[in-house]
């Protein structure tokens, strides 16, 4: 199975430089994405996720946020080092992004179909009534009827609105989609319709995904691979299949044992003591190592690497656990 | 040394175990808009035993909230009884309403919005007890003690709200919800806005202070595994109406109803490998304004006939304990 | 506190603002140490040393009736400053405390109060000042409220929009579920939490109230001679203009030192506490 890599982020850092601090957002991530396949950034508030999205489009504000180092190679470019003209053709047409509120992310005094059109005819080189066309195209693709063109976004719900957004970032087949919580402010069974609409337009179109959640539930249907993030950091990567029954990083296993689930008996959750750290104040060594039931001496003093586990498994972790999933009746 | 917990303690595990702790019948909230009348809760029935958990779910828009705070009286009801204790809620006066309060609290969902900014933890968990008149000294001890009881470290009592996580801060307003020892707390979606790790704190607090303290619990939330977990009996609302009502096991073997069972199929699970038979609900969620005729649900329903259109199902006991609102099913 | 501290850095980044500021706390100096700074009282008058143009004994030269409009605007400036200042706050409170009130009841309450405001509003502030100092008489203190009167519906309108999306926090509804009285909730819990917009109101509306006072001053109408006030030093000083300008520029100049830095200051208090400009 060849599979070719779309986009590689390589030792990724971003600082927020503040008057009196320094926010690490982002502490040395490397990940890729290869075509065709969703891969699942799963984190708390404050994990670094969004940084990470915003950092791959060019989408942070210089100052306060810098990045550090590291590369992101998109299709041969490092997308790091393009000078902005370049970046802008890559925005919404190769990459795109998909926010979390809808609400927000259409301009209430325009109709949808022109918001969807000015993605289009600032990327190719069409005429208006070609744009069109595909317009109506995308909109029937995402399950909104050709009719609506004309509509404003107050008159559609908050379910229909993201399918708008999400035409708006798919409209020139762009090769990576970045979705950030897209389904997290929608009700259970919207967000059930959503999540099955971008599987079909993900793949109608075959384009790659960066599904960025805090749902474990959604990682399950929906990516093949699946990074966890911790503090700016990956602390497991691997397929979803072995996050999930080889999981190995004590913070994985804390956020498994800490959700309630529609289909176990749980006694009791076991919350994972303690908070995330605080950004502007690392600790030093393991930065989970606080809160982590099993550290040991070196946890506090030196920070551990990602290592292989085996079959593109790996962990950050001096003392991997090997956890499965529980099955009960 | 006996606290005044552990006096309440003892008197609540000796109260006979009530029945109709809380007996709420036809309960009915409509706002009236431009548009026409708002029915936001109508016609809702249902009773919560003491030390018992009622979990409510539903989707925005079907009322939950609403019906947590008609109960609680801090909205007018349109129609309907609530009977606490024995006694008519709806038709009090404001000095015996005044003194309801401090049997019934409430934990909102937003640990942002819910506390007041320019107020330190120590005020804000102090301000119920200065509203019964309490001593100052009493109520210092008062408010250490709840500190405590919520996992809230002593020297976080200066602190202002902005400065803590949401985990913390949601703390805070379950000490206030607690701090004059209410019998029945209607917790509004209150994991809902906290992170996952921190969830499962708040979640093992409240079910602590349910054992320890004989509370009942009327829990509102969207998310269905927070929700079994903590509850023993579940009313699914949708669009104001009650359209199931069981006990919890019962409700998760067995749902009847179309929706709940286009809802439970709806959450992800955690796992792979679990191939999930998605009930898929056609269109959109109708108007609460000026409903039509019929069951609320029938235009999206897959299995509606063309009675549900014409009549509105009535909620009726079809198991023992397990109550459907859906005519396809009453058969 | 650090929230002040870091309301002042913020209030500091701009070089302007810092340097109104202290131009004003330079002005209010001056006024307030009048007495060790002004070379004449201010009313000594010397008829043989009338309408003297500026130079080195008189530093902004002399009026008609021979005293020194550098000590007169020195003293006058405390008039104009005291009744600007105090005028403003009572205002705000006054005002505010009718707006709160207003919008936390809602309604009909709500309607009638505002309607109350909204007749007032509808005669220009400058007329309505001059029926109240006209139907209460002259003098520093009725000059006052008049300004005090005519600027109450503005603040009562400005108070209201705060409090009424503060109405829905659930804060305001926490504190009803553990029974605060209402007196309490609006004390407590809304007065403080809109105080940010009422200090920035309080401070840009500190100069409107010493334009009015100067005005109604002008027409005769607010402080009397012999008073020194800059807005009836400009007035007295009108007849002379063409051959002894300086009676009326003094003064002038006086108040649109104080005026612009005072402004400028307001504009960057309202800069410095909006949480939603970015740091």
């Amino acid at each position: 199975m060849s599979q070719e890599t779309l986009l590689s982020i390589k030792d990724l850092r971003i600082h927020y430089c503040l008057h009196n601090s320094t926010v690490c957002a982002v502490n040395g991530v490397s990940l890729e994405i290869q075509k065709g396949e969703t891969f699942g950034l799963v984190g708390e508030t404050g994990a670094g996720k969004t940084t990470i999205s915003l950092g791959i489009l060019r989408l942070l504000p210089d100052p306060p946020a810098k990045v550090i180092e590291g590369s992101i190679e998109f299709e041969g470019r490092d997308l790091l080092k393009l000078p902005e003209a370049e970046m802008r053709k890559i925005r919404g047409n190769n990459i795109s992004m998909i926010f979390q509120d809808p609400m927000t992310a259409l301009n209430p005094i325009d109709t949808v179909g022109d918001q969807i059109l000015e993605g289009i005819l600032l990327h190719e080189e069409i005429g208006k009534a070609a744009a069109r066309e595909k317009v109506y195209e995308i909109l029937e693709l995402v399950g909104i009827p050709r009719d609506r063109y004309g509509e404003y976004p107050h008159q559609f719900s908050g379910g229909m609105k993201q399918r708008i957004v999400i035409a708006m970032a798919m409209v020139c087949h762009p090769d990576l989609l970045i979705a950030d919580e897209p389904t997290t402010a929608l009700d259970v069974t919207i967000q059930a319709q959503v999540l099955e609409m971008i599987d079909n337009v993900k793949a109608e179109l075959g384009s790659s995904m960066l599904l960025i959640t805090h749902d474990l539930g959604v990682i399950a249907e929906m990516c093949e691979r699946v990074g966890v993030i911790y503090a700016g950091q990956i602390v497991e990567i691997g397929t979803t299949e072995q996050i999930f029954n080889e999981t190995s990083h004590p913070y994985t296993v804390g956020l498994f044992g800490a959700i309630p689930t529609l289909d176990t008996k749980v006694e009791r959750l076991k919350p994972i003591d303690g908070l995330m750290p605080d950004p502007a104040n690392l600790p030093q060594g393991c930065k989970f190592s606080p809160r982590c039931p099993r550290k040991l001496d070196i946890c506090e003093e030196k920070e551990p690497e990602l290592k292989e586990l085996g079959d593109g498994h790996s962990c950050r972790c001096y003392l991997p656990q090997k956890e499965g999933r529980k099955t009960d009746g | 040394m006996d606290t005044a917990a552990d006096a309440i303690c003892r008197k609540r595990k000796g109260e006979r175990r009530m029945d109709n702790f809380l007996k709420v019948t036809g309960l009915k909230k409509y706002f009236h808009t431009p548009r026409g009348e708002l029915h936001a809760v109508d016609d809702i029935s249902f009773t919560i035993e003491k030390g018992k958990t009622l979990g409510v779910v539903g989707e925005s828009g079907c009322g939950k909230s609403t019906l947590g705070r008609v109960v609680l009286h801090l909205l007018d009801s349109t129609d309907g009884k609530i009977l606490f204790k024995g006694k008519d809620i709806t038709k009090v006066k404001k000095r015996e309403l005044q003194e309801l309060r401090k049997d019934m609290q409430i934990i909102f969902q937003d640990p942002f919005s819910s506390l007041d900014p320019r107020m330190s933890v120590k005020t804000i968990i102090d301000e119920p007890l200065k509203n019964v008149h309490m001593k100052k000294a009493e109520r210092e001890a008062r408010v250490a003690e709840l500190m405590q009881t919520v996992g809230l470290a002593p020297r976080l009592m200066d602190s202002y709200p902005h400065e803590l996580d949401g985990g913390r801060r949601q703390r805070i307003g379950v000490a206030r919800a607690i701090a004059l020892n209410p019998e029945f707390i209607v917790c509004d979606e209150p994991v809902s806005a906290l992170d996952v790790s921190i969830q499962a704190q708040i979640i093992n607090l409240l079910l602590d202070l349910q054992k320890d303290y004989g509370l009942t619990y009327m829990f509102i939330s969207h998310d269905l595994s927070v929700v079994k977990y903590l509850s023993h009996n579940i009313m699914v609302m949708y669009l104001g109406q009650t359209v199931e009502l069981s006990e919890k096991e019962e409700l998760f073997n067995n749902p009847l109803h179309p929706y709940t069972q286009a809802l439970l199929s709806a959450v992800p699970v955690p796992r792979i490998g679990v191939k999930k038979k998605r009930v898929l609900l056609k269109g959109e969620i109708t108007s609460p304004v000026n409903p039509k005729p019929g069951c609320r649900f029938a235009p999206r329903c897959l299995s509606a006939g063309e009675k549900c259109f014409e009549i509105q199902p009535e909620l009726k006991e079809v198991c023992p304990g397990h109550k459907v609102a859906c005519h396809m099913i009453q058969n | 506190m650090t929230g002040f501290r870091n309301f002042w850095r913020r209030l500091c980044k701009n070089r302007l603002t810092v340097f109104c500021l202290i131009l004003f706390a330079i002005l209010v100096l001056m006024v307030v140490f009048a007495d060790f700074i002004a070379p004449y009282g201010w009313d000594d008058q010397d008829i043989t040393r009338r309408n003297l143009a500026p130079c080195a004994e008189h530093l902004c030269g002399t009026d008609n009736l021979g005293r020194d409009i550098f000590s007169r605007i020195l003293y006058g400036g405390r008039m104009s400053l005291q009744i600007g200042i105090y005028a403003s706050v009572l205002t705000t409170v006054i005002g505010a405390l009718i707006g709160s009130v207003s919008a936390y009841f809602g309604g009909k309450v709500d309607n009638i109060i505002m309607r109350f405001m909204d007749v007032f509003m509808a005669i220009p502030p400058m007329l309505l000042a001059i029926a109240i100092a006209a139907a209460l008489g002259t003098g520093t203190l009725n000059t006052m409220l008049a300004v005090v009167i005519s600027g109450i519906p503005m603040k009562a309108r400005i108070a209201r929009g705060p409090v009424l999306s503060l109405r829905s926090q659930e804060y305001i509804e926490a504190a009803r579920a553990v029974n605060t009285p209402t007196f309490k909730i609006i004390l407590r819990h809304i007065i403080p939490n809109i105080m940010a917009p009422l200090i920035v109101q309080t401070t840009l509306s500190i100069s409107g109230a010493i334009v009015q006072v100067a005005g109604l001053s002008f027409l005769g109408l607010g402080v009397q001679p012999p008073n020194p006030e800059w807005g009836a030093m400009l007035s007295a000083g009108r007849s002379f203009l063409r051959d002894f300008p300086w009676m009326v520029l003094a003064p002038g100049v006086a108040m649109l030192l104080t005026l612009f830095s005072l402004n400028v200051v307001g504009d960057g208090v309202r800069d410095a506490l909006d949480p939603k400009l970015k740091d």
